[in-house]
């Protein structure tokens, strides 16, 4: 995933003086900087304003980008140790899979069924599902999936081995799973028709 | 694991491209032949299709705030261009001089005789308990040197924990 001309392109031209240049990366990367960030923060403005933050950061640290990852790998772990400063700074738990009745209490939050909600779309679906897990398990699915981020690249932003980031991205989608199944039975029967 | 999550693991390597391939030669074989492995291939290919969605958008404004926002900014200088490698070289030596010369005045104050086992006494290479260092060290000259010691580890300390913090602040890749 990168911006059609070369991210390092753009980077070198932005280096050079041409701040326009970032402007493309912006118009790229914000709705997977935007979603990533989410994931941490569900309120949508706090998520913007961070998301922004993101890539102001980004740019002022831009001499120190090497180029020896991919740019999207470099920004994602901008926008995760962001996200984590700024809930410590609020102080929000960020809930991890290790913590003990966190999946239950996770269960016992969420509403399901709720009266007038309908859902529509697959989109919609899995938006619903996906708010229902823990950071760890949406972080993950969101850098894989939407981020198109590798096994490799995911452990250099989360910190932790390929090998680790896989058997967490199979709990994850297993974990998604469980939550549609639980709390949308009736659309994950009829998924083929959506 | 159980035998329906293990099927369902190596499918997802499968559909994902991340298995070896005699791996996926294995699995395409089941596939071929046990209807068990074909039903969980469909979930888990309709799973992964629901997986791929396009990432959420923030408000239209959004570059443009961020490139309000930039015009205000300069990129920082590369932290390698103001990290001189010899000046750490040239700190690690300082400091190892100075363990290893406070580690041979410390064997050589030492009392290597001992007096519970008569059998054998250990002879130092160097007698180090003759050096009479009284003329070299008197108090100001080991208060000024332990002071110049404090205010250098605070100084390396400021250093460290910047340097750090920085690198937090940057993502650190």
């Amino acid at each position: 995933m990168s911006t059609g001309v070369n991210d390092n392109e753009l980077i070198a031209r932005v280096k050079a003086g041409d701040q326009q240049a970032y402007a493309v990366i912006v118009q790229h990367y914000q709705g997977y900087v935007f979603t990533l960030v989410l994931r941490y923060v569900p309120n949508r403005e706090d998520a913007e304003e961070i998301a922004q933050d993101v890539f102001i950061k980004a740019y002022r640290s831009l001499a120190d980008f090497r180029g020896d990852a991919r740019f999207s790998t470099w920004l994602y772990t901008i926008a995760r140790t962001t996200c984590l400063s700024f809930l410590r700074r609020k102080q929000q738990p960020v809930h991890s899979l290790d913590q003990p009745g966190i999946q239950e209490a996770a269960s016992q939050l969420s509403t399901p069924g709720v009266p007038g909600i309908e859902v529509k779309t697959k989109n919609e679906l899995l938006k619903r599902s996906i708010g229902l897990l823990n950071t760890d398990d949406s972080t993950i699915l969101t850098l894989y999936y939407q981020a198109e981020q590798s096994l490799d690249e995911i452990g250099r932003i989360l910190g932790i081995e390929p090998n680790a980031a896989k058997v967490r991205l199979h709990r994850a989608r297993t974990r998604l799973k469980d939550k549609m199944v639980q709390h949308f039975p009736r659309e994950v029967k009829d998924l083929s028709s959506f | 694991m159980d035998k329906h999550e293990e099927i369902t693991s190596r499918i997802w390597d499968f559909v994902e491209d991340i298995a070896s391939p005699d791996e996926k030669a294995a699995v395409q074989q089941h596939l071929d032949t046990d209807p068990e492995w074909q039903r969980i291939f469909r979930e888990v290919k309709e799973m992964q299709q629901l997986l791929v969605q396009e990432p959420e958008l923030p408000s239209l404004r959004f570059t443009k705030n961020v490139m309000e926002e930039i015009t205000r900014q300069q990129i920082a200088p590369a932290a390698q261009s103001y990290i001189n490698k010899r000046i750490i070289w040239a700190i690690g030596i300082f400091l190892g001089t100075i363990i290893s010369a406070a580690l041979a005045y410390g064997f050589g104050q030492m009392n290597w005789k001992d007096n519970s086992a008569p059998v054998k006494e250990f002879k130092p290479l160097a007698k180090l308990d003759n050096i009479d260092v009284s003329n070299i060290f008197n108090d100001n000259l080991v208060n000024g040197f332990l002071l110049l010691n404090i205010v250098l580890g605070l100084f390396f300390l400021d250093r460290f924990l910047a340097n750090k913090r920085r690198k937090h602040q940057s993502g650190g890749v």
